[in-house]
């Protein structure tokens, strides 16, 4: 696609470019303190209303933290400090879903090539994707629990198939906006269909299959927690959620509540971090507009 | 390929789809309890949509939604506003949504079904957490995206802030707000049926699946109760869709120009891929020709509302039309964001959005702000913008607030 005009269309706005760059690096130092101070605060301030209410249901942060730390985190320094109940709860979910989240990734990127690629196939495809995309994901868990009773196969079958939508209808968009003067300049160098694909097709796809694999991202998250949920799975981060709820024992539900948003949050890092590897400079230059927005 | 050859290759595609299902059910690769063919499914749909008990199913769980949804709003739009204008409660605020938001939502479902019960509160209380962060952070990228021409026009002319927040900056983020609340609607959705499955007893759509499930033979309910849950997403999609292209006409131009710019792509790959002139007169003629198909294709993702706005801007003349990489890349971020994705914490990266316009780094506003001041036809482009330079918005703001 051509990056050259937008550039020069940004030109103009250079001589202020530089200034604002500056003043972006102190910018972010100095905005990242107050947020974190904010956040302190807003932690202590949750400590003490919490313990002047002295309510069950709202345990303080530092009871929260220390319950976490006992339950999963005290272990020996040979298991990277995780307790057995930890390596029996969390490596479980964090396994279902990554495997779920690769293999709707792959099927996706791949089954989104094929279709967008020929705009017949896509016409064809379309009302079908669009049907699968709307159905709500938690309503198909049923059906999988009877196909393939309770267990791994039923949870991994419905991360992949709730996971797989997003990444493939996005790829076959990138696909079909691949730029035809490049596809034109493909055919002149005459590039493999392999070559074609690796070096044009995916990478002029590559922002979009990446928002797809963010939708993606917290999808398989909200089923992996969804699917251990239900009654008659054994292990999981969801299954210490039910059980702790069965037992009334709030400090646990809070614990795993926080395990959930730090998890989610670090893989949702994970996953930018990769796209701004891969996707490089243009992302950069998202982050760039966006912050010299917020300043 | 016309209209009329996609929507027979689509009816095809559905056929092909329900045949194969048809197949896999009446082969006995599995058992015929579990797997019933898609004739009995479908069936079974059509004998439900008659059933009294499965109406009111539905239409306690559609109330449910649009009860959380109506929360969220009330809570998302306003809290927006204010994150989004004053800088300071942004800063302060922002850490803690950044912490509330990677949690799934579903996991929410037990605490709070122990806080409230398992009741239509607990149901309602879950699905406006859930929807409020796509339309917080639409309507916060919204706000950062106004026309600051518009906005510094108003100063000039002594309009207080109040008064600019109404007058420009809500129009102006309404559109992305709308995005946003699409987004939340699907999620909704998610999060009711997640929520009444769950729970396993009273009224739902939810329910109704659940209960199904523990009948002998009952997939085939479930299936048919998936079917309608699927119809069900359709329908609130497309009359979101349908309703932001009423509410907000600018960005149906700028549909157009997106489909200008593929109208464009179809029309050099198939003649004269290197003649620039010769593409931009497809392109010209393209925008009102595919504007319908445009339209169409960028309803399917959830149409990128800085796509649109730059297409109001460039498309029609074609000035700003040679630069469809940047902007449809923008577009592209956004644009497509499913609805289901949404399920998630999608708005998540509501930031998405915020990725989606900035990348040319100018132009894309809405222009919705400028009505006010009269009729601003958002289709051409003024006179000074069909000039041939590049919309840079930013700049002319810059400029003509240093000299008003």
């Amino acid at each position: 696609m051509s990056r050259a005009p937008a550039s020069e269309s940004r030109r103009p706005a250079d001589h202020g470019a530089a200034s604002r760059t500056a003043h972006l690096v102190g910018g972010t130092a100095r905005r990242a303190l107050p947020r974190l101070l904010v956040l302190v605060l807003a932690l202590c301030a949750w400590q003490l209303a919490a313990r002047a209410h002295g309510s069950v249901y709202f345990p303080t942060p530092a009871r929260i933290a220390r319950h976490a730390y006992d339950l999963w985190f005290s272990g020996p320094v040979g298991h990277v400090f995780l307790t057995p109940p930890a390596v029996d709860t969390i490596l479980p979910s964090l396994g279902r879903m990554s495997a779920g989240f690769v293999l709707a990734a792959v099927a996706g990127v791949g089954l989104g090539m094929l279709v967008g690629r020929s705009p017949r196939a896509y016409a064809l495809c379309d009302p079908v994707l669009q049907f699968a995309r709307a159905v709500p994901p938690p309503t198909l868990v049923p059906v999988f629990v009877v196909v393939f009773d309770f267990g791994t196969p039923m949870q991994l079958a419905s991360i992949v198939f709730s996971a797989v939508w997003p990444v493939l209808i996005n790829t076959a968009e990138g696909a079909r906006d691949t730029d035809p003067l490049r596809l034109d300049v493909a055919a002149v160098l005459r590039l493999t269909a392999v070559e074609r694909l690796w070096f044009l097709l995916l990478p002029s796809a590559l922002p979009r299959i990446f928002a797809g694999l963010r939708l993606s991202l917290s999808l398989c998250l909200i089923l992996m927690v969804f699917s251990e949920l239900l009654p008659g799975t054994a292990n999981g981060i969801g299954f210490a959620l039910t059980d702790a709820q069965s037992r009334s024992d709030l400090l646990t539900v809070w614990a795993v509540l926080v395990l959930l948003g730090a998890l989610g949050y670090l893989l949702n890092t994970g996953l930018l971090a990769v796209e701004k590897r891969l996707t490089g400079s243009r992302t950069r230059t998202h982050e760039g507009s966006r912050k010299g927005r917020t300043t | 390929m016309n209209r009329r050859q996609e929507l027979t290759l689509g009816a095809l595609g559905v056929l092909l789809a329900l045949g194969a299902c048809e197949a896999v059910g009446r082969a006995g690769l599995v058992r015929r309890s579990y797997l019933p063919p898609a004739s009995e499914v479908l069936a079974r749909a059509v004998e439900l949509a008659g059933d009294r008990t499965f109406l009111d199913d539905v239409s306690v769980t559609l109330r449910a939604w649009a009860l959380g949804l109506g929360i969220a709003c009330a809570i998302a739009i306003p809290l927006g506003l204010l994150l989004g204008s004053v800088p300071v409660v942004d800063d302060a605020v922002r850490a803690v949504i950044e912490f509330l938001r990677p949690l799934p939502s579903v996991a929410l479902i037990p605490l709070v079904s122990l806080l409230l019960g398992s009741g239509t509160e607990t149901e309602v209380a879950l699905i406006a957490y859930a929807s409020i962060w796509p339309i917080l952070f639409s309507t916060v990228y919204g706000l950062g995206e106004t026309d600051p021409l518009a906005k510094d026009t108003l100063r000039t002319f002594g309009f207080g802030r109040l008064s600019i927040l109404l007058r420009v900056e809500l129009p102006a983020t309404a559109p992305f707000i709308a995005v946003g609340l699409r987004i939340s609607a699907a999620t909704a959705l998610v999060l009711a049926t997640a929520t009444e499955l769950l729970s396993g007893f009273g009224q739902g759509l939810g329910i109704f699946i659940a209960q199904a499930q523990l009948a002998t033979d009952g997939t085939r309910d479930v299936l048919a109760g998936v079917v309608w849950a699927g119809v069900l997403g359709l329908v609130i999609n497309g009359v979101l869709v349908w309703g932001e292209r009423r509410a907000f006409p600018w960005r149906a131009g700028v549909r157009g120009a997106v489909g200008a710019a593929r109208g464009k792509s179809r029309a050099a790959g198939a003649g004269a891929p290197g003649d620039p002139g010769a593409r931009r007169g497809f392109g010209r003629g393209g925008a009102r020709r595919d504007d319908r198909v445009a339209a169409r294709q960028g309803d399917s993702g959830g149409a990128a509302p800085t796509g649109s706005a730059a297409g109001t801007q460039g498309g029609p003349t074609g000035s700003g039309r040679d630069e469809p990489g940047p902007a449809g890349s923008g577009q592209d971020e956004l644009g497509p964001v499913p609805p289901d994705g949404a399920a998630g914490r999608p708005p998540e990266r509501g930031d998405e959005a915020a990725h989606g316009g900035v990348s040319n780094g100018c132009a894309v506003r809405p222009r919705g702000g400028l009505s006010d001041f009269g009729p601003v036809d958002p289709g051409p482009v003024p006179p000074d913008g069909a000039a041939g330079r590049p919309p840079e918005r930013g700049d002319e703001a810059a400029d003509s607030g240093a000299s008003p």
